[in-house]
Parts: C-alpha cells; structure tokens; sequence
C-alpha cells in the first residue's frame, strides 16, 4: 500500500508529467485559458488514462508478453487507445450524456494526447503489475489536472495585467509554466 | 526540381514546423538538454517523416478516406518501431539518451500533421522532400535550441568548457520553458515591428482554433462530423 | 445501408491488410537486427564493467542466492527499502583466471529517487573503481557524483574490510568520505550502495574461498550447489592463488 501510495505521489507531484517529463504539452498550454474547461480536459484525460493504463497493462501481460511479441508494443498500444477514446465517447454518450457534455469535446483531441501513450510506455519500461499501472496512471492524469487548472488560474489572472506586447500570450504562458516547473522542482526530496 | 527546392525551403524557412508553426513542443523541450541530443531527435525524426510520407503519398490512393488516421498511424507507427530497432542495433548511445521519447515519435504533431496536409494529396516525390525539408527544419530548431541551453546550463559546448559558473536553471525543466518563451518573444517582437500582429498558431492555439495542429486538427475534424 | 455495409467491409480489409503488412515487415526487421541488437548490448554491458576494472579481458555472471545477501546486508543495518544488489559478475584476464568481482547494487535512498553503480574489486578486496549506471539528481549539487574526483574516494583504500562512513573524521567508524557540498544525502546513498556491494564482495570471496576448499577435498567441481553462493565455476578457471 505504502509503495502504491508512493509511486502515485511521485508520478502525480515529483515527476509531474507535463511540467517534469513534457508530456502532453498542446493541451497543457492549448486549453488552458479558463479553469473551467482546464478542469474539463483534466477529468477527460484523468478518465482515459486510467482506462488506457488498464488495457495496456492487460494487453502486455497477457498477449504480447506470452506470444514474444513485446517489440510490436508502440504500435498496439497507439491503436488501443485511439480506438479506446472512440469506444469510450460511444458509450458515455449513451449512458450518461451530461457526462458527456462535460467531457465530450475533450475526448477526441486526447487520442493523439502523448501523455496517455507516455504512461503506457513506462508502464511497461518498468515492468508494473496491473494494479501498479493502473495507480501509476490515476496519479499521472491527477498530476496532469493539478498543472492544467493552476496555469489556467494563473491565465486569468494575467488576463487583467499590462503585459509588455511581445509576451502576450504565448511568451507568457511558457514563462509561468516555467516558474511552475521551478516550484515543482521544491518536490524532488519528497520521496 | 523547382519543387524539390521549394519543399525544402518550405520546411526549413517559410514554415518551419518548430520555430514557425509551433508544432510537436513535447519532444522539442524534452530533449534539448544538449546540442546533440537536439540533433539526434530532430534526424531521427526526419527519417520517420521522410519515410511515413513517402509510403502515405504512394498509398494515397488505396487509404479510403474515411479510415486514414488509423491508417496514418500504423504507417508511422511501424517506421518508428523500425527506426528503434536501428538505433538499439546501430546507436545505441543515442537510444538510451533519448529514451521514451523515440517511441513518443508516434504522436508528434508535424508527423500526422504532414501526412494529412501535404502527403494524402501529393505525388510522392514532392512528398518526401516535404517529409524531409520539414524534418531538417525540426532539426535545425532542436540543435538550436539545445546549443541555447547547452551553452547557457551547462557551460560547455560538446564538452568544450566556455565559462565556469553556468545558470543551471536553464539545463533542468524549467529552462526549457524560458528559452522557448524568450525564442517566441523575440519572434513578436520582429512582426510587431513590421507592423504585423502576433498570432497564435500550432500546438499552442490548439483546442480553440484547431487549425494547423496537425494531430489536434484530426480531432478537431471528427468533431465538426 | 447495403452499400454502407460494402464501404465499411471494403474500408476495414484495406486497414487490416495494411496492418498486417506492417506487422510482417516489423517481425522480418526484428529477426534481422535481433543480432546487433543483443551484440551492442553485451558491448555496452562489458563496456561499463571495464570501467570499473580495466584490466579483466571478459566477464562470467555469478548467481548469488539473493535471500542470503539480503540477510547478511540486513545484519549491516542496510534493508532492502534502502539498498540493494543487482547482480554480480566474476573479471577473468585474458588467460582465464579471476581477478577480481564487480558487484552491481542499487541504493533507493539518493535525493532524486534510485542510483544505481557498478563496484569493482580485486581478488584482496581492494576496490578498482566506481561507476555510476543510473542517476537522477539535482544537475550542479547531486549530480557531481558522477565527477571521478569523488568517486576516486573510494578506491585505493588497502586492504581493509571497513565500511564507508559520510563526514566522519575518526577513523574508528570506519573509512572517510567526504560529502558533495550541499549533496549530503546523495553522497550518502552512494555511500550505503558501495557499502552494500563491499559486504557482498567480502562474502562472494569467502564463499569462493570454502568452495575451493571443497574442490580440493571431492575435485568434483560441478557439485557446489550446497553454497549459499552458486558461482558458475563448471568452466575451471578458480581464482588462482
């Protein structure tokens, strides 16, 4: 337990995933004007990686590791969340559509997220059993929201400044995600 | 001939996909520790785009459209494997420095984006000089951008010592924000000289506009479906 | 819909057929640079073993019973949340015989998460060289682990079963290092690694040492499976003393 606990702290906190290891950067800086859509996108990807995770993990252990077909992994693990993400929008928006409404927008710009095949990837390089990748995964995406809300908090806020015009926008952005980094950086120690 | 010259510029100038477009920022600040590790990514990259588009433009034709980002995506998919497979057997020096990030090719924005904007809708030729004007492109951004860092974190320059007391900052993770944050500065900068405005484009425009993002513009399109 | 059903057939054969294509190519590109593949990581292996021992020729891995080791390094206060030993190889000069183990341990205490080194010994427990295999400390403080100048420290120390201790000068605690300014707790979890491959070294030698013994006596050099130390010693070539 104590170990789960740990790896979940590191991958949501210590080694958090856009700020640390640049995953997932379009939509870290892409959707993060306002904290409420940052807050949209955050549950979607929450959401698929932790099914994404799941089924890879499934997928290594029992097919591609027994066949000896371990080399073949990027590519089956992009299609499986490609048509993971297709199959998932399909049925929330059949069981639950205000669920759908929330997130739906978000899912298909996930697929092609680098985040979610990130984490399916180390998932493997470490040789995580199911339940390690699976708690692995929820921390990533956790670590994934808590980045994509604070910039966008921060985004509002900056919205109402005097900012020199050549670092409107963008150049702005890039530096408070910067300073982010820098503050997450005060983590390493933590485990 | 006229258009190879054109592809290449095109790549490497007009609409570089780093400097100018904006595109594939994941690999672009993760491993730019180092000029070398910049090139290593940017040339491994070129020869998957190279490679993807050519064979994307031969099966142009054959790809029905309704199935063409699956499609894309083994097609990259299976160059990237291939690519790996090179570096373990041939550099493997370069293959563990670059680590996850060689398999995370896959997801480069430029490289779904150049198969849907220029390959599905071009002859081959004209298609490889653009897998490889827009790799060189990339290429030359990373090397830059890694020398930047290299230079300024580390003090050294392929392992030729320049000054002793290096801002470290610029090395680690938030480095890499800054320095592309100072590269996008000085770019507003020059138009707002020029009188033009600054506008947002790529992967940092994605999720509102959509346009150009090549990967984020796949899913922008099945939602407008 | 007849039609739509045609399409959709039609569209998913193309994409399985593509696929399967690049399926094929990937299995043929596998087998052929399977080869180099395993080559370049044996050089890379050899590579950082020479590191540690320049003058061994080739390397013969040893199996350790890894329960004895995590007892015996329990006994030196070291648990397995705090380090442990990766694997052991036994140096051979060119002429086959050893001279010396390289112990490869990992610590998972550094500051930045685990650091993992290669230890090298002489056949007087004497300690070659250090390498550092893995590490993600802080770049400017942790991370100058990785300079020669500190991690000459530990070698040269003669003959002497001692243990490592971070900053202390009485030399009844055991050998001195000296700590990276403002890594302390990195230089201490390479510390308590190199600690860990010294007692496994210690205890390889003195395995090796009954089991010579035991040849001796029986000269039946297959049957060492009584050890605790299961040294792969079908091929002859026994420490040479």
């Amino acid at each position: 337990m104590a170990d789960l606990l740990k790896i979940a702290i590191g991958a949501a906190i210590v080694n958090n995933v856009v700020l640390s290891q640049f995953l997932g950067l379009c939509p870290f800086l892409g959707v993060s004007k306002k904290v409420k859509t940052a807050a949209g996108m955050g549950s979607a990807v929450l959401f698929v990686i932790t099914i994404a995770s799941l089924c890879t993990s499934l997928i290594y252990t029992y097919i591609l590791l027994p066949a000896d077909l371990t080399y073949l992994n990027t590519i089956v693990f992009i299609l499986v969340i490609a048509a993971l993400v297709q199959f998932v929008e399909m049925v929330v928006k059949k069981i639950s559509p205000p669920l759908y409404q929330a997130l739906g927008v978000y899912l298909p710009l996930i697929t092609t997220n680098c985040a979610v095949l990130g984490v399916a990837l180390t998932n493997v390089q470490k040789e995580y059993s199911l339940l390690t990748s699976v708690v692995n995964g929820i921390g990533t995406a956790l670590g994934f929201m808590l980045a994509i809300v604070i910039l966008a908090g921060i985004r509002e806020k900056i919205e109402h400044n005097n900012i020199p015009p050549s670092l409107k926008g963008m150049p702005i952005t890039l530096i408070t995600s910067g300073l982010m980094a820098i503050a997450f950086c005060g983590f390493a120690g933590l485990l | 001939m006229n258009k190879i010259a054109e592809r290449l510029y095109n790549g490497i100038i007009k609409e570089n996909p780093t400097l100018v477009m904006m595109l594939g920022m994941c690999p672009t600040l993760a491993v730019t520790t180092s000029c070398m590790n910049g090139l290593g990514m940017g040339l491994t990259t070129t020869v998957v785009l190279a490679l993807s588009n050519t064979i994307i433009s031969l099966l142009r034709k054959i790809i029905p459209d309704k199935v063409r980002v699956p499609a894309f995506i083994v097609i990259v998919a299976s160059f990237v494997t291939l690519v790996q497979f090179m570096l373990e057997a041939y550099l493997p020096s370069l293959n563990d420095a670059l680590g996850i990030y060689i398999p995370l090719i896959v997801v480069n924005c430029i490289i779904l984006g150049r198969a849907e904007a220029y390959a599905y809708k071009n002859p081959v030729i004209p298609s490889l000089f653009d897998g490889i004007g827009m790799g060189l492109g990339f290429t030359i951004a990373l090397g830059l951008l890694g020398a930047l860092r290299e230079i300024i974190g580390s003090g050294e320059f392929f392992g030729i010592e320049l000054f002793s007391e290096p801002v470290r900052v610029i090395g680690l993770a938030p480095g890499a924000f800054f320095v592309v944050a100072a590269l996008v500065a000085i770019q507003n900068k020059i138009k707002l000289r020029q009188g033009k405005k600054p506008e947002e484009k790529g992967c940092l425009s994605c999720g509102e506009s959509g346009h150009n993002c090549g990967s984020c513009a796949l899913g922008c399109k099945k939602e407008d479906e | 819909m007849n039609s739509f059903v045609k399409e959709t057939i039609k569209n998913a054969l193309i994409l399985c057929a593509i696929t399967l294509t690049a399926g094929l190519l990937l299995g043929g590109v596998y087998e052929i640079t399977k080869e180099p593949r395993a080559k370049q990581q044996e050089i890379t292996k050899t590579n950082a073993f020479k590191e540690v021992m320049k003058d061994a020729a080739s390397f013969e891995e040893i199996n350790i019973d890894p329960d004895a080791v995590s007892t015996l390094l329990k006994s030196y206060d070291i648990t397995e949340k705090a380090a442990v030993i990766d694997g052991c190889v036994k140096a051979l000069d060119e002429s086959g015989n050893t001279i010396g183990y390289i112990v490869s341990s990992t610590s998972k205490e550094g500051y930045g998460g685990n650091i993992s080194i290669s230890v090298g010994f002489d056949m007087s427990g004497n300690i070659t060289g250090v390498s550092i295999l893995s590490i993600s400390e802080t770049a400017g403080l942790g991370m100058e682990a990785k300079d020669e100048s500190f991690l000459n420290q530990y070698k040269a120390q003669a003959g002497t079963e001692d243990l490592y201790v971070v900053n202390k000068s009485d030399s009844a605690d055991g050998i001195n290092i000296d700590a990276l300014s403002g890594a302390t707790i990195t230089t201490k979890a390479v510390t308590k690694a190199v600690n860990a491959a010294k007692i496994t070294d210690i205890y390889l030698m003195g395995a090796e040492g009954t089991e010579e013994k035991n040849n001796d006596n029986e000269s039946k050099p297959d049957e060492n499976n009584d050890y605790d130390i299961n040294a792969d010693t079908t091929e002859g070539g026994e420490a040479d003393e």
